[in-house]
């Protein structure tokens, strides 16, 4: 019950800390990036029909990446260039992934309706770190997942390099606090909105490819079903920090794994345990919402 | 937190409308090519589906009904300040309670029907309450609660179906309530077509919102409030009253839907019902620029599309979920304010238009009778 709770947490949490990890860079750079969902469906999509085609999982987890990039780049353009409201577009982005890869399903994969399971989508490899299993209770269900889940928890000091130790994250941040005296600093601020998406789309598309071909090798209509708007959760909650960003992404993740697994044993309905998640997400909104009115006035 | 844009819209509002109404069904077409079908055809089925007959139109106005409660829900909270993205859930949960009530109340009909309008208004109250309180206690953002919420009230009216309240003779794709009684149902206007008392109803509604938005105390504190907290409270207004309010008002609309829905058209209620509510209620209100007489015409536009997507699927086997990338599209493209590479264009093309309207004089015609409010509040939040 524990090892399974363990790995079905670590699983749903990488999805969520990858896709909340490129949320943090837009909310870095001053954008309410709601489109996560959107991108993660996208290039979950994609992942799976490049799977299925080519029969190689690397090439899948790639197209994945490179769907969240293009569709972020759309999305950057109507935002940055065409000066649209950030949330009405992102919510726009969602609606549109949702549309179009259940209209291009039946056209990808001939005969199928709804879902794709099939033989042919070659889900990512399982990765054995070795030593791992040695470390008592935690070990073994720790091991064996999808490389993304470790890459995964690799990218949280990455990312808190990138923002906080480089000059591009420096400009980053600068052009989120005050995109006037950025401006005036020389920083290309629009430039760096375009980056700022370009890589929460990347990381949206690994996270999506980890979604439809580590954690499970399937695609289903609106299979994201809020996972995004939970990781966005989790880059609000954290505003950005990535730290903060993976803390809320393991807690939400856990919250899910203990869900599915416990829903067997008691003996409340289903919907309430599913329910969980999203009362913890938005009990962590408001903690921390509070906190942060406690420690500084808000800009109303 | 937004990408502030200092500069005046280069794009106008009617341009920006009809620009985005184009590029989606642009983007619909390039879509129908892709799925091997021809895109005229394609489109004439899609009006005829619509507006093609009586039966067409009388269906297009049975969908428009609940809409455009929704989206009148949406643009008041959005002028207010209030981003409503719990409409689903409120309008969930208020299907239910008429669906129960509708099933177990015993009152004399016009009593009944009253009963429902209130009982759907509270059932979409109380469901907001949560993220108003949050708001107002602990200046949480109302967006994430809102959204959040929406599963939360799927999976409670799941549950509350499929447990409590299942019809087993009801053979839907999910599960459904019995059918309420007849003392519950909305008196038609068209029969044998559900087009009820409702729609009236909602378009006196609009009437009356736009007459208080344009004209009224209470709709220049929710205009000022809608567009800068700030300079609002600086004005003397009780900004957080006028937000609270803005998003009651919002959530009880939503919940209004629930009686088209359920006491005029379906007379039950299904886990899951009319999924796409919230997302079409955004689109009508961005298309009508937030302006509660431009809902009625953005509502029939957007019930046409949907009820001509079936036809879409039965006739020309096209699936129904080209409408929603349509949709979306729309969306993508409603809220631009500036025209990017085609700049110079637009620039050129409008200073032709200011030069040949000021040589013109103005055409003495009949004034409206109802004012058009300012067109505000696409850009703003």
């Amino acid at each position: 019950m524990f090892a399974d709770i363990l790995a079905a947490g670590l699983r749903f949490s990488t999805t969520i800390n990858v896709a909340a990890l490129g949320g943090s860079f837009t909310q870095k750079v001053g954008i309410w990036n709601v489109a996560l969902e959107g991108l993660i469906l996208s290039s979950a999509f994609s992942a799976v029909w490049i799977s299925y085609t080519s029969g190689n999982a690397w090439l899948g987890l790639a197209g994945g990446a490179a769907t969240g990039l293009a569709v972020a780049l759309i999305l950057a353009f109507v935002v940055v260039t065409l000066g649209a409201d950030e949330i009405i577009a992102g919510l726009a982005v969602n609606l549109l992934a949702s549309g179009a890869t259940k209209y291009l399903l039946p056209i990808a994969f001939g005969g199928f309706q709804g879902a794709v399971v099939s033989e042919d989508i070659v889900p990512l490899p399982e990765m054995h770190v070795p030593g791992l299993d040695s470390v008592p209770l935690v070990g073994e269900p720790l091991n064996d997942h999808s490389p993304v889940v470790y890459g995964g928890l690799l990218l949280v000091p990455l990312v808190t390099f990138v923002l906080y130790r480089t000059g591009f994250g420096l400009a980053v941040r600068a052009v989120g606090d005050a995109p006037e005296a950025a401006r005036a600093a020389g920083i290309h601020a629009d430039r760096i909105r375009y980056a700022a998406f370009g890589l929460s789309g990347i990381f949206c598309g690994i996270a999506g490819a980890q979604l439809s071909l580590g954690f499970l090798s399937l695609f289903s209509q609106d299979m994201t079903s809020g996972v995004g708007y939970i990781a966005f959760a989790a880059v609000v909650f954290g505003d950005g920090y990535p730290p903060l960003v993976f803390l809320g992404a393991i807690v939400f993740g856990f919250a899910q794994a203990a869900v599915i697994q416990l829903g067997n044993t008691l003996t409340i309905p289903a919907e309430f345990i599913s329910m969980v998640p999203y009362v913890v997400a938005i009990i962590a909104l408001v903690v921390l919402s509070y906190r942060r009115r406690a420690h500084r006035l808000q800009p109303a | 937190m937004t990408v502030r844009h200092h500069l005046t819209p280069i794009v106008g509002p009617a341009a920006r409308i009809g620009a985005s109404i184009a590029l989606g069904l642009a983007v619909g077409a390039i879509a129908v090519v892709i799925g091997g079908h021809d895109p005229a055809h394609a489109y004439k089925v899609l009006f005829d589906g619509a507006f093609g007959s009586y039966r067409a139109f009388a269906n297009t106005l049975r969908t428009a009904t609940p809409l455009m409660f929704a989206a009148l829900a949406f643009a008041i909270g959005f002028r207010g300040g209030a981003f409503n993205a719990g409409i689903q859930g409120q309008f969930a949960v208020a299907a239910f309670a008429v669906a129960w009530l509708g099933v177990h109340l015993a009152l004399p009909g016009g009593l009944l029907i009253l009963v429902l309008f209130l009982a759907a208004m509270t059932a979409g109250l109380i469901w907001a309450l949560v993220p108003i309180a949050l708001r107002v206690f602990f200046h949480t953002n109302e967006l994430i609660p809102t959204f959040l919420l929406n599963y939360v009230a799927a999976l409670l009216i799941h549950y509350l179906i499929v447990q409590k309240f299942k019809d087993p003779l009801y053979h839907g794709i999910t599960e459904g309530t019995p059918q309420i009684q007849e003392a519950a149902r909305l008196p038609q206007l068209m029969p044998p077509y559900r087009v009820t008392l409702a729609l009236p109803i909602i378009v006196a509604l609009a009437l009356v919102a736009a007459y208080v938005i344009r004209r009224t105390v209470v709709g220049y504190r929710l205009e000022m409030t809608g567009r800068s907290i700030p300079f609002a409270r600086y004005g003397g207004i009780a900004t957080s009253r006028v937000w609270v309010a803005a998003m009651a008002t919002s959530a009880m609309l939503a919940g209004l839907a629930a009686v088209p829905a359920v006491s005029g058209d379906q007379y039950n209620a299904v886990a899951g019902m009319t999924p796409t509510l919230m997302f079409d209620a955004i689109v009508v209100s961005l298309i009508a620029l937030n302006n509660p007489i431009g809902i009625i015409p953005a509502a029939l536009f957007l019930a046409g599309l949907q009820n001509a997507g079936l036809a879409l699927q039965i006739d020309a086997d096209i699936p129904l979920s080209l409408v929603t990338v349509i949709i979306g599209a729309i969306i993508l493209f409603a809220t631009v304010r500036r025209a990017g590479p085609l700049e110079p264009l637009v620039v050129a093309a409008r200073a032709r238009l200011v030069r040949g309207a000021s040589n013109d004089a103005q055409p003495p015609g009949p004034t409206p009778k109802v004012p058009v409010p300012p067109q505000v509040g696409g850009e703003i939040r």
